[in-house]
Formats: structure tokens, C-alpha cells, sequence
């Protein structure tokens, strides 16, 4: 019998095997691995490898990396509060820039998607230290093309490319809306976030799945996408130089045949759990801000301990007294949205 | 975290349970655990196909496509996984690559494949044969991350691959796909 623990040394042995040796089918699962534009390069490598990485089983996962790098960026933009982020992107939008950045991309992605794909992803790469949030919307706003592109379907009723898209995974992606940016990204998909499929018939996503992304934290309340109704009256800024903005939740699948409520819950938990502990100077920033807020602010706060807060929420906004709140008691994303609301806007009817 | 990955098996499986013998190519017999043999979905299907209670004889599975030192490196991951990873069940092909998007290559398993290209490679064929999956899968994407970083003239350098097109036949690949050359950041200005 032989003797399995006997140590071997095998990089010693002399072996010839070369990849040239391994079976089509082992070929096609590396090949699957590797990004679009370059299992198209390696098409050149030799006759055997060009016909396995043109062959349909390559088809079904299609990985792409997103890349954006805005041309002469304003120095003098800072991202200081979230209405002045929400006025510069709308400029953005209406301006040709953006649509150029989507329109460079697409043509790329109806390249690399085929109609059998059900499997697409995309990892943001930030080209410089200076990656901003304008490139992160940029990214984004072509994503959503993406999603909700429409190709009139050939006569014979095949589906366009990417219409048999059901599963999405991101990689490092920076999303400013955080949660809201997967969520819009779902409904674009099933046309209730836009109207472009109407005409047609996709297949809705199934799961949406991240690693490695960054969301911004007051992407939880407010959107520049999907601004959840509880919040259109607020105004949004970034947390106090004393808390990051932002966080880096645990890869997670999202199975988007739950509710959104349940989505919503599932994003929460995760940016709890990642959530990096709270520094002590935070209570006098939030005991500061109770002084200043006005009535119909106040209003909204208590509001929202009601609806966040067990320990509120048979109680009347009346009988509360923020001065009297012991704000560590309170759940960390309550406490988020407290540090991030400015004031209560007037939303014009 | 055990230091498996430097080719010591004697990490041993708590369960005792059944003992199957299989051989390899040069006809050593091996004595695996029952858990840690049916990581190999060929072995799993032939106790099966034999029925379990013939399992405790003396039969010998026999592994004609591995080598033996192949099969004592293959054996160091099973030991180690079969101690370590939880049962699933087979999932959808979809499933299986998000399950593999969201799994980094874990440390221990970079350590194991932390060796020459033509031993993952064999690994890589001995997992095919034994159908492990998920040691296939590890290979692929090790042997893929190395192809990420080369050129074309570096594989074909570094694999000994002909380039058996026309220099036509390259000319018009190169037209092609010239798309995908030196791919720039797309641009876009935000004045």
C-alpha cells in the first residue's frame, strides 16, 4: 500500500504537458474565465484556439471590464454636498459627455453579448487614483444603457443581444447610490423603471451579485436614480470629516425575485455589518444639529425614529423630545440619517 | 489555517467510516476515506454503480489515467477539503458561476497551486478524469489569470504554440478584432 503522506517535491519532476495538450472542453472553462476584448485577442494564438473561443458555449458568460475616464475633469468640482452632486450630474446628463461615454460602450457591449448570454460581468476598473463619482455615475449611466438597450428584434423574432440576461455580477463597482443603483438597475429590467422595453418582452434579472464594490452611505436614503418617496423631502449631505462616506459590504447575491422591501433589508444588514464602529464625537454632532433644526425638520426626525425605531414606534411625534433622545441607543442607520439630513425641502406640488 | 498546501497529508479526517482502495496508473493502492474519495464524482458513481456494501471488500477502483504523483498531490486537496468544506447539492450552471464570482481563490488553495504551469496542468487533466469539479474550476482559474497578463507572442512563446494561420489568415483576425487592441479608457470630456 502506498504511503500518502510521503512528502513530493513536484516541481522537480520533469514534465512536458503544455496547455496545447488539454482537452477543448478545459480550454473552453479557462477561456471563460478571461475577459471579452481578450478572449477576442487570443484569437490569434492559433487555428484550435480561435475556434474554441468563437464556439457558443463561450457565449452563455460574457465578463466585461467597465472602464471610464473623463477628459479634462473640473479640478474645481468638489463633491461637498449631495444637492451640488445631484446639480452638477443633471449638467452632465443634459450635456453630450456622458451620452459619449454610453456611446462608446455600447457599441462595445452589443459586440461582446449574443443572444444565448443569460451570465454578464462587468468590473469597474478606476484608471486613476483620482476615479471620481462623475466617472462612477459616467460607468453607471452606461450600465443602465445597457440593461435597457432595445434592438429591434430581427424578422424572424430572434431576441436582441442580452436579451436572455438573467444574472449580473459586478466587480469593484462604486456606486453612489449604493443600494438604490442595483435596485434601478433590476426595474430598468423588468420596465418599470423605463419604459424602453414596452414594446417588448425581457427576461427580468434573477440575482444581481457584488464583491469588492463601494457604496456611498446616504445612497441608502436618497438617489439620484430612484429617490425613495419617504426621503423626496429631504436634503442630503455627506457625513461629518469624522465618518467615511462610504463602505465596502461582504459580496453578496440579491435575488430579485424577493420583494424590494426584502432587497432593501438584505443591502441594509450588509452595510451594517460593514459598517466601521461609530466614533463618541458623533452625539455632540447630533445633539449641535437638534438646536439648529427647525420645526418642520424636527417633525421629520421624529418621524423617522418612529418608523426606524422599535423603542418609538407607538409613540406619538408630540410626545418625543429629540433634546431628550439617547442617540447611542439608536441603530446605527437611524443614527446615518441623522448625520446626513440637512433640512427638510420644499417640494414644489 | 493548516499548511496542507505544502504537500503533507497527514492531516487525517475524524470520520473513520468505510475505506475505499483505488490504484493509479503504476498500480499503487491508495486507502481513502469514504467522504474523501466521493469528492470525485467518478469514483462516487462507481461505489455506486457497485452498490456501498461492496465497498469495505478489497476491491481496487483503478485510476488508469493518474499518475502517482499526481494522484498523492490531488490527494493533499481532497483530505484537506473533505475536512473543510460543507456538502452542497449540484447547482445550475448559473448558480455554479456566480458561486465562483463570489469566491476568491482562498488562501490555501493559492498555496497548493502555488506551483509549476505543467503540474497545474496535470492536476488540472487528473481533475477532469476523476471529475472534481471545483478543483478544475481552481485550475482554470489559476492557469487563467496567468493568460490575463501575457500577449498573444508571450503565450505562444510560453506554450510552445505554432501559429498555424496564413499571414493572411492573421491579417484578417487582426482586422477583425482590432477593436479590442490596446483597448484605451473610454473618453468622454465633463467640461
Amino acid at each position: 500500500m502506498a504511503d500518502s503522506s510521503e512528502p513530493f517535491d513536484l516541481n522537480i519532476c520533469s514534465l512536458h504537458l503544455t496547455i496545447d495538450d488539454l482537452p477543448d472542453e478545459i480550454l473552453v472553462e479557462i477561456f471563460g474565465e478571461l475577459e471579452a476584448l481578450q478572449q477576442r485577442l487570443l484569437q490569434r494564438t492559433c487555428a484550435r484556439w480561435k475556434r474554441i473561443l468563437l464556439s457558443r458555449r463561450l457565449q452563455l458568460v460574457v465578463r466585461m471590464d467597465v472602464k471610464i475616464e473623463l477628459k479634462g475633469k473640473d479640478p474645481r468640482f468638489k463633491f461637498s454636498t449631495f444637492p451640488a452632486l445631484v446639480k452638477r450630474a443633471t449638467c452632465l446628463c443634459r450635456s453630450p459627455h456622458i451620452g459619449r461615454c454610453s456611446d462608446d460602450l455600447l457599441p462595445v457591449f452589443r459586440k461582446i453579448l449574443h443572444n444565448r448570454t443569460t451570465v454578464i460581468q462587468l468590473n469597474w476598473i478606476e484608471n486613476s487614483e483620482s476615479y471620481s463619482l462623475i466617472e462612477a455615475l459616467t460607468a453607471w449611466v452606461a450600465v443602465f444603457a445597457l440593461v435597457s438597450q432595445v434592438k429591434t428584434p430581427a424578422k424572424d423574432g430572434t431576441l436582441a443581444e442580452g436579451a436572455n440576461l438573467t444574472h449580473v455580477m459586478l466587480d469593484n463597482a462604486v456606486a453612489i447610490d449604493g443600494l438604490h443603483n442595483l435596485i434601478v438597475l433590476a426595474q430598468t429590467r423588468t420596465g418599470r423603471g423605463s419604459d424602453l422595453w414596452r414594446n417588448h418582452d425581457p427576461v427580468p434579472f434573477k440575482t444581481i451579485a457584488y464583491r469588492r464594490c463601494r457604496f456611498e452611505l446616504f445612497g441608502y436614503y436618497t438617489s439620484l436614480f430612484n429617490n425613495p418617496s419617504q426621503y423626496r423631502d429631504s436634503l442630503m449631505n455627506p457625513f461629518p470629516s469624522s465618518h467615511c462616506s462610504w463602505v465596502r459590504p461582504p459580496m453578496r447575491v440579491l435575488d430579485l425575485t424577493e420583494t424590494k422591501e426584502a432587497l432593501e433589508q438584505a443591502v441594509a444588514n450588509s452595510i451594517i455589518q460593514s459598517l466601521p464602529p461609530l466614533p463618541s464625537s458623533i452625539w455632540d454632532t447630533l445633539r449641535d444639529k437638534v438646536r439648529e433644526l427647525s420645526t418642520v425638520s424636527q417633525m421629520r426626525w421624529k418621524a423617522e425614529l418612529i418608523r426606524k425605531e422599535k423603542r418609538f414606534s407607538t409613540a406619538q411625534a408630540d410626545d418625543i423630545s429629540l433634546e431628550d433622545v439617547e442617540w447611542s441607543q439608536l441603530g446605527c442607520l437611524t443614527l446615518l440619517f441623522f448625520l446626513c439630513f440637512d433640512d427638510v425641502r420644499i417640494v414644489a406640488n | 489555517m493548516s499548511t496542507a498546501a505544502s504537500s503533507s497529508t497527514s492531516e487525517t479526517i475524524a470520520e473513520p467510516g468505510l475505506k475505499i482502495k483505488v490504484s493509479t496508473k503504476e498500480g499503487e493502492v491508495f486507502e481513502l476515506d469514504e467522504k474523501v474519495a466521493k469528492m470525485s464524482q467518478v469514483i462516487r458513481g462507481i461505489l455506486e454503480d457497485l452498490g456501498e456494501q461492496n465497498g469495505g471488500d478489497d476491491s481496487v477502483l483503478p485510476l488508469t489515467q493518474v499518475e502517482t504523483r499526481i494522484f498523492r498531490k490531488i490527494l493533499v486537496w481532497l483530505k484537506y477539503h473533505a475536512g473543510h468544506d460543507k456538502e452542497e447539492a449540484p447547482k445550475a450552471e448559473e448558480d455554479e458561476i456566480i458561486a465562483r464570482f463570489c469566491e476568491e481563490i482562498p488562501e490555501w488553495d493559492q498555496k497548493f497551486l502555488n506551483v509549476d504551469q505543467a503540474v497545474i496542468l496535470e492536476i488540472m487533466l487528473a481533475a477532469d478524469y476523476l471529475d472534481i469539479k471545483k478543483l478544475r474550476g481552481l485550475c482554470c482559474k489559476t492557469v487563467a489569470n496567468i493568460l490575463k497578463t501575457k500577449t498573444v507572442e508571450q503565450i505562444r512563446e510560453m506554450y510552445g504554440i505554432e501559429n498555424d494561420f496564413t499571414p493572411e489568415e492573421e491579417e484578417e483576425i487582426r482586422k477583425q478584432t482590432a477593436w479590442c487592441e490596446d483597448e484605451p479608457p473610454r473618453q468622454g470630456s465633463n467640461h
